[in-house]
Order: C-alpha cells, then sequence, then structure tokens
C-alpha cells in the first residue's frame, strides 16, 4: 500500500514517515514543503494520503474520487467512523478524515500529534527521537 | 451571554456580509457574540461544520449538499437558511485558448473543440473545489459547447490564489475562479477572462451561509439573530457608494488581507468584468431550485447515485422557513408574505434548450 504523507512540519512529518516506514506492507513517500498536492496526486496514485489538515490545498483530495480522478484509488482512512468523539480529536489535531472504500478494514492509524508536540512510539517501533532526527521517509518506486 | 458563535469564512470577497457585520457592530445590535474564523480551505469548512467545531459558515453549496448526500465522507447535517451572493466567478483561459475562441463563447461553438482537439493532451482547467459552484459551472459551459469535460479537459484543484501563477506558469491552461482572480490574470497578462458566470446563469447563486444542523436546531434565536445580521449587512454590502469603504475592510491585514482595488472592482460599481452582487434580485433567496439544479448537474457527471432522492436532499438542505422571521423582522419582503419554499423568487436558469450538450 503506498502512503502519502503530506506535512511541512518536518519534524511531525519525519516521526510519522519514521513509524509508517517500520510497517514493510506500506511504502511511503514524502511531499516536500511547497510541492503542489494536486500533481503528487496524479503523478503517485497513493492509496492512502495522510494530510495536514491546515495545508491550503487539501480541497484537491475532497471528492477526487467522483470528479478529478475518478479512476485513482481512494483516499485517506484514519479514524472510525462509530467513533466521533476520537474523530473530532483527530481534527482537533488537524488531521482529515475521509471515508475510504475498498481499502481493507482492520488498518487504523493513530491521530498525528498535535502541532509541536512528538507523537508516542506505538509499541514495538521503538522510541521516537525529539527534534526531527528522523530522516525523511524514503521515496517509493 | 455564554459562549460566541463560531462562524467560519475563506479569504474571499464574497465573504464581505460577515466581515462587515462585524465591523459595523451588526452582531452586536443583535445581543449576538462572533468569532470569526479564516480558515484554510474549503474542506476544512466543511470538516469543521460536521464536527462542531464551527456553528456556521461561508460555504459553497454544491459542498454543503455533497456533505449532506454521503459524497466526501459520513453524511453531515448541514442546513443553508441563506444564501449570501450571486456571480463573481471567471473562466479564464490561456492566450492561446482566448485567441483560438475568439468571440465564440457564450455558448461556446465550433472553436472551443477545435482548440480542445487541436491540443496534444488534455487541457488542464484548475478549480477552486470539485464540489463547487465554478467547477458545475466550467463543465456546463464546456458541454454546452459539445464538450465532454471528463474526456476533453482534466480537471485539477487549485487554491485560487496560486491559480493566476499556475496559468502564468503554464501548469495549467485555464481555471475557473471566483473575484478578483479573473481580473488579477488579464492583469497580469497571464490569460484571458472567457466568459464571467453571470453569462453562463445569470444571477446564480453563489456562496451560501451555512449551518450546523444540530447548532442550529439546538439554537433557533441565535440562528434568527444572526441571519437578522447578515440580511442587514449584505443590504449594505450591495449599496455602490459602500464598496470603497468595504474594501478597504477586506484589506485589513487584520481581517482579510485581500488586495483593495482588484476587491473594489469585484463589488457592486465595480470595474470588473464580473461582479458580485449580495442582496437585490432576491440575492438572499435559499430556493430549493438552485439546490435542485446543483445536484441534478452532479447527477449528470455520474457523482450522484441515481438511489439518492435529489428532491430529500434539497428539502433537508435547503431551509427558506429557517430565515422567515429574520425577513420579516427586517421588513425585507411585502405585505404579500414569503415565496412559497419552492421560490416565486427563482432566478433565470440557464436555458436548457441553448446551452444542451451534445452526446458522445
Amino acid at each position: 500500500m503506498k502512503v502519502l504523507l503530506t506535512d511541512d512540519n518536518a519534524e511531525r512529518a519525519g516521526a510519522v514517515a519514521h513509524v509508517l516506514v517500520a510497517d514493510e506492507g506500506l511504502s511511503v513517500v514524502r511531499l516536500m514543503p511547497g510541492d503542489p498536492l494536486a500533481e503528487a496526486l496524479a503523478a503517485l496514485a497513493p492509496d492512502v494520503v495522510l494530510v495536514d489538515m491546515a495545508r491550503p490545498d487539501r480541497d484537491a483530495l475532497d471528492g477526487i474520487r467522483q470528479v478529478t480522478a475518478p479512476s485513482a484509488r481512494p483516499v485517506v482512512l484514519f479514524v472510525d467512523e462509530d467513533d466521533p468523539t476520537f474523530m473530532e480529536e483527530a481534527i482537533n489535531a488537524r488531521v482529515a478524515s475521509y471515508n475510504a472504500v475498498g481499502i481493507a478494514t482492520g488498518y487504523q492509524a493513530h491521530p498525528a500529534p498535535r502541532r509541536g508536540a512528538v507523537p508516542a512510539a506505538p509499541a514495538g517501533t521503538g522510541r521516537v527521537e525529539a527534534g526531527g532526527s528522523t530522516p525523511a521517509g524514503p521515496d517509493s518506486d | 451571554m455564554s459562549k460566541p458563535i463560531l462562524v467560519g469564512l475563506l479569504r474571499l470577497v464574497d465573504s464581505a456580509p460577515l466581515i462587515l457585520a462585524e465591523a459595523d457592530g451588526l452582531f452586536a445590535q443583535q445581543g449576538i457574540d462572533v468569532e470569526i474564523h479564516i480558515e484554510p480551505s474549503w474542506s476544512n469548512i466543511a470538516d469543521k461544520l460536521a464536527y462542531n467545531i464551527l456553528d456556521a459558515a461561508v460555504m459553497l453549496p454544491p459542498l454543503a449538499l455533497a456533505a449532506c448526500a454521503g459524497l466526501r465522507g459520513p453524511r453531515t447535517r448541514l442546513v443553508v437558511p441563506m444564501s449570501l451572493s450571486q456571480g463573481g466567478n471567471a473562466i479564464v483561459g490561456n492566450h492561446a485558448a482566448a485567441n483560438s475562441l475568439k468571440a465564440d463563447r457564450s455558448p461556446p461553438g465550433i472553436r472551443l473543440l477545435e482548440w480542445l482537439q487541436a491540443q496534444q493532451t488534455r487541457p488542464r482547467f484548475a478549480v477552486v473545489h470539485a464540489f463547487s459552484t465554478h467547477n458545475l459551472l466550467l463543465r456546463y459551459w464546456l458541454a454546452s459547447g459539445g464538450a465532454d469535460p471528463d474526456r476533453d479537459i482534466e480537471t485539477v484543484v487549485i487554491p485560487p490564489e496560486e491559480v493566476v501563477a499556475a496559468l502564468a506558469a503554464g501548469t495549467i491552461s485555464g481555471f475557473c475562479a471566483g473575484a478578483p482572480w479573473g481580473d488579477v490574470a488579464e492583469r497580469e497578462n497571464a490569460g484571458q477572462i472567457l466568459v464571467g458566470t453571470s453569462v453562463i446563469w445569470p444571477f446564480h447563486p453563489e456562496k451560501c451561509l451555512c449551518f450546523s444542523g444540530a447548532w442550529s436546531e439546538a439554537n433557533p434565536e441565535l440562528t434568527h439573530r444572526l441571519l437578522r445580521a447578515v440580511l442587514q449587512a449584505q443590504v449594505r454590502c450591495d449599496r455602490s457608494e459602500e464598496a470603497a469603504r468595504i474594501a478597504a475592510l477586506l484589506a485589513d491585514p487584520k481581517r482579510l488581507n485581500l488586495p483593495e482595488e482588484a476587491s473594489r472592482a469585484a463589488l457592486p460599481g465595480g470595474e470588473g468584468q464580473e461582479r458580485i452582487r449580495f442582496h437585490t434580485r432576491d440575492a438572499w433567496f435559499p430556493a430549493r431550485t438552485h439546490a435542485l439544479w446543483f445536484l441534478g448537474q452532479m447527477r449528470r457527471w455520474g457523482w450522484l447515485d441515481e438511489r439518492i432522492d435529489m428532491a430529500a436532499v434539497a428539502a433537508q438542505v435547503y431551509r427558506p422557513d429557517l430565515l422567515t422571521s429574520a425577513v420579516q423582522a427586517e421588513g425585507l419582503y411585502p405585505a404579500a408574505g414569503l415565496p412559497s419554499l419552492e421560490g416565486s423568487a427563482m432566478l433565470p436558469m440557464p436555458n436548457d434548450e441553448a446551452f444542451a450538450p451534445k452526446l458522445r
């Protein structure tokens, strides 16, 4: 599964990428600051997009399945729809949630940390270093 | 007074009634405390309304309808008690497109098809959001000239303040965006306005004031007062003698920080090719026929499942009944009373005969 990680906050993106690359089933591509989201979507056709809610170009994700790229795989999952409280927290943490159709269930990402915070590393993935020392996620393909 | 009413908007000229209502103390006169939140994207506005982080917002009508029809995630309960503006958008093409089309633009004729066929790759057109009046009117216009927007162009979504640079750089061949970006593109010689959207649909509804359904239901009195204040502000926004002052307010760095001259051009009495209307011609009336037109276009392009009852969605979202008491309090309607729900104040629709798309 190809994951596009779009977050201009290098520290947070680095930490999230570090967690994601620990999963061998995922190939993680990071969008560099200033790169337009619309072009990356067209070029990479990611299965999942993790997006900073505050990106002005986040609208490129909305309606993408119906409108801008009918053949593309559907976008992002993040939060269980049955859990509105969790969803609200994710929104407050500046993480968007979209319905994903056709992506295996049972996979649930952790909400990204609040701005400036260092995420708690999930058990078994080791400690995430503070200060953004994690290298950028590897490009895939 | 307890918690303030949280109202979201984007940095656009169409947000003027909310900005003016705050600056002129119209909210305070109604005894309400309104906190304006400037959001970075339409998606942010839709998400925050859905999860009760905002109580109300300036909104794209097709996005409100799409959210309620479940086209962008879980079905959301939003209500639109009033329309906020009419017109103001422009379809802009690069110079090559404009020179090819010449005056053959409304509706576009054979020159549009010839230009499209001459392109080596599908020309890219940018819109501000998939579920926007801009996208639906651009597609409608293309189809009215016999083009198929799914086959003949590529649609990308780019924030409005970035479209002129993208056109100048050649990343896109054209765009449909709100004021002032069409005039800015011409001023910077990045391209030319092919057609203003008011030519496609005279007095077409543009932005609306959208409420979280849950909030509005729990706060009918606050809803009434907020609507009154915005109705008053719309009346002021439509006076050309107020335009210079409003443009200055919109340009205030502590407010929307918009380019003052370009904003002035888009306001009533301005020099822009497309201007926004806020109050006259019943710009405030949320006619369900408008909602049905937007939904009908979404169905036309295959985005809206046949099982979705368009009339039910329109009736659930467009709620002119919530506006009745505010309109009466403002004395905006004559003694004959409000128009029927389906809108005797309905605006002229595009002529479907003249604009009928050819079959593929």
